[in-house]
């Protein structure tokens, strides 16, 4: 008999520490809708199991004030947090579980926060670049910040979408544990190290997101929203994995550095890596939307409930582009000479034909979803810069696209509540007389997306803008500043059919709630604030740069 | 047997998979279509660990496998419930979203 003790590696928990708390959240709601009207006695338990596992934390490092008794303090609140929740909010379970769900991204934002300061902080240096599980997991740049983005975009998210969702009558408690494992599937593929677990995690995101973008179940354009992602998604996965797999052929290695290793031998077969590379870029431009890929995304983004078309413009695209980035820069490094034309070919595609297509459009979610796809393009241009300054330029644009299109989102759903059907652009016509607030807001988002300063967006497109002409790229630049004129176009074109034209008589007003005036306020704040004060996530973005390799 | 037999028995198996993905109709293909895709790359992963003598590609195969008995759940459920609705698993007759 072996002692087990002696052969089992050491688990890294804290390498995958915010993803452990989105994973109890989960647990927590799908259990608690399995007890039904006991749910109380199951919630309020494993809130003190969790809180007593904060104190066993605590007590194993003798609340020394070190780094691990700060996540012993956070899983703590978290449990006290779940219990009081619980108790406080008995009498009403739909605002219970949205609570719950939001707690358990919050516990997993500061715990990210947690591992920027205690793991990977390294002085005002660049982020500390280390591996967890085996080399399966990495803990760098790219994974702490697609973190932020996708938990901020999850804790955004929740409330905005709450009253939405009762409006619709399909908040149903699978909602919010599906919202979190594909949070979750999405911080793992950012932080995904080898072939295995990047799969894994974009599968996990996907699957969970073809639920919801079904979840209407009454609704025939959510269920052929949900029906069309499906398919293209698994297809796109598909080819993604016989990419992964003849890379496997050509190199014997999973993991990413191995792989790079694997490709750098001059032995390598260049042809069978070449198709490879063909099938990654097909099957991973299938997730971002990159043209010719994007054909899913207007048709999805229309048919999917508002709140979800939010989240998986704002989060899935900051995953998506996390494993790219990480795929190209780290693994499929040897064979830039191959790759950076033919994404760059595929970025200038990008933004032209978003810019384009958005143009003609008159439903404001298929014009936001052309707008993604272009949005897309921008983000590829950091990629294709092979740079420091690219890699923390892309990471830090998606995080603007990312709450700006959230804000744009939220809008479209004040104005759907009242609407009760798909949201064209004269639905907003005198949008600003009726509902200043929503006006606002809507005005704020479309400023960001365009690119204005002082806004978010702006310092985004900035930086990638300077990255493409610090690598030389001054061609693809010149194609992202010209479509983003005339991006402004459309962008603009909203704003002046709110403030422009007058209200139709009987136009009900848009619909306010308490969680979307708080969501869709944060969101607010946050492109004002970081489009005036950019430096604080600015600089922790510059020190993304160092990745496993 | 050489091994190069086994990639050339995949790559046919996937070309058939994808064609069959762009040119049929009904939803319950489109799927099985899929499933030939996803197998196909699991007979490359099993023959390449072989070919490297290392079990990390017999492991990712284990994984692919749990994740299209996932996917083939979520997939059946979504695509019953659009049968209920229209009646048909044409994805020609869907024509709601369009430009």
């Amino acid at each position: 008999m072996t002692d087990l003790a002696l052969t089992a590696p050491p688990i890294a928990w804290s390498s995958v520490a915010p993803e452990l708390a989105m994973t109890v959240a989960v647990m927590a709601l799908l259990l608690m809708t399995i007890a039904g009207r006991r749910r109380m006695w199951v919630a309020a338990p494993i809130g003190v199991i969790v809180t007593g596992m904060g104190i066993a934390l605590l007590v194993a490092t003798g609340g020394d004030g070190s780094n691990t008794s700060v996540a012993g303090i956070l899983t703590i609140i978290g449990g006290v947090g779940l219990v009081s929740l619980t108790i406080g909010l008995a009498g009403n379970p739909r605002i219970l579980h949205s609570s719950i769900a939001g707690l358990g991204a919050g516990t997993a934002l500061l715990l990210t926060g947690w591992q920027v300061l205690s793991v990977a902080w390294n002085g005002g240096g660049p982020l500390l670049a280390t591996v967890a599980m085996e080399g399966s997991v990495a803990l760098d740049g790219i994974s702490l910040f697609t973190r932020i983005t996708v938990y901020l975009s999850t804790l955004l998210v929740l409330p905005i979408g709450h009253a939405y969702l009762h409006d619709r009558g399909i908040h149903r408690p699978e909602f919010e544990p599906l919202l979190l494992l594909s949070a979750t599937g999405m911080a793992l593929l950012g932080a995904a190290n080898d072939l295995i677990t990047l799969f894994v995690a974009l599968e996990v995101l996907s699957i969970a997101l073809y639920v919801l973008t079904g979840s209407a179940r009454r609704d025939r354009r959510s269920q052929e929203a949900s029906a069309k992602y499906f398919v293209l998604g698994a297809v796109a996965s598909a080819i993604l994995l016989y990419g992964f797999a003849l890379s496997y052929v050509a190199t014997g290695s999973l993991e990413l550095p191995g792989i790079a290793a694997g490709m750098a031998n001059p032995a390598a077969p260049l042809r069978l890596l070449t198709v490879a590379m063909v099938l990654v870029v097909v099957g991973i431009g299938f997730k971002v939307a990159l043209v010719p890929f994007q054909l899913w995304t207007p048709d999805v983004y229309e048919g999917a409930p508002t709140n979800v078309t939010a989240f998986m413009g704002a989060a899935t695209k900051a995953a998506g582009f996390a494993a790219m980035l990480r795929l190209f820069i780290v693994a499929w490094a040897p064979l830039a000479d191959l790759w950076v034309p033919v994404l760059a070919v595929l970025a200038a595609l990008t933004m032209a034909y978003g810019a384009w297509a958005a143009l003609v459009q008159t439903d404001v979610k298929r014009l936001l979803a052309y707008s993604a796809v272009a949005h897309a393009g921008y983000a590829t241009i950091g990629l294709v810069s092979r740079s420091d300054a690219g890699l923390s330029g892309t990471l830090w644009y998606l995080l603007t696209y990312a709450v700006s299109t959230l804000a744009a989102f939220a809008a479209v759903i004040a104005v759907e509540r009242r609407n009760a059907r798909a949201v064209v652009i004269h639905d907003l016509d005198g949008v600003g007389k009726t509902s200043p607030v929503v006006a606002g807001i809507l005005s704020l988002a479309m400023l960001s997306l365009a690119g204005i300063p002082l806004t978010i967006g702006f310092t985004g497109k900035l930086t990638v803008f300077s990255a493409g002409i610090g690598a030389g790229l001054t061609w693809l630049v010149v194609v992202g500043v010209v479509t983003s004129v005339v991006a402004a176009f459309y962008y603009l074109r909203l704003i002046g059919a709110m403030f422009l034209h007058d209200p139709p008589a009987g136009r009900p007003a848009p619909a306010y709630s308490p969680g979307w005036n708080v969501g869709a306020t944060s969101a607010a704040v946050l492109i004002v604030f970081f489009g005036l004060q950019p430096r604080f996530l600015l600089d922790l973005a510059d020190l993304a740069t160092q990745l496993v390799r | 047997m050489p091994i190069g037999a086994y990639y050339l028995v995949a790559a046919v198996l996937f070309a058939t998979g994808l064609v069959g993905v762009l040119i049929r109709r009904n939803l319950i293909v489109l799927f099985m279509c899929v499933e030939l895709m996803l197998n196909a790359v699991n007979l490359t992963l099993v023959a390449a660990a072989r070919m490297w003598g290392g079990p990390d590609g017999q492991v990712f195969v284990f994984f692919v496998i749990v994740v299209a008995a996932a996917e083939v759940v979520v997939g059946l459920a979504l695509i019953v419930n659009i049968f209920f609705r229209r009646g048909t698993l044409d994805v020609d007759a869907q024509h709601l979203l369009r430009n």
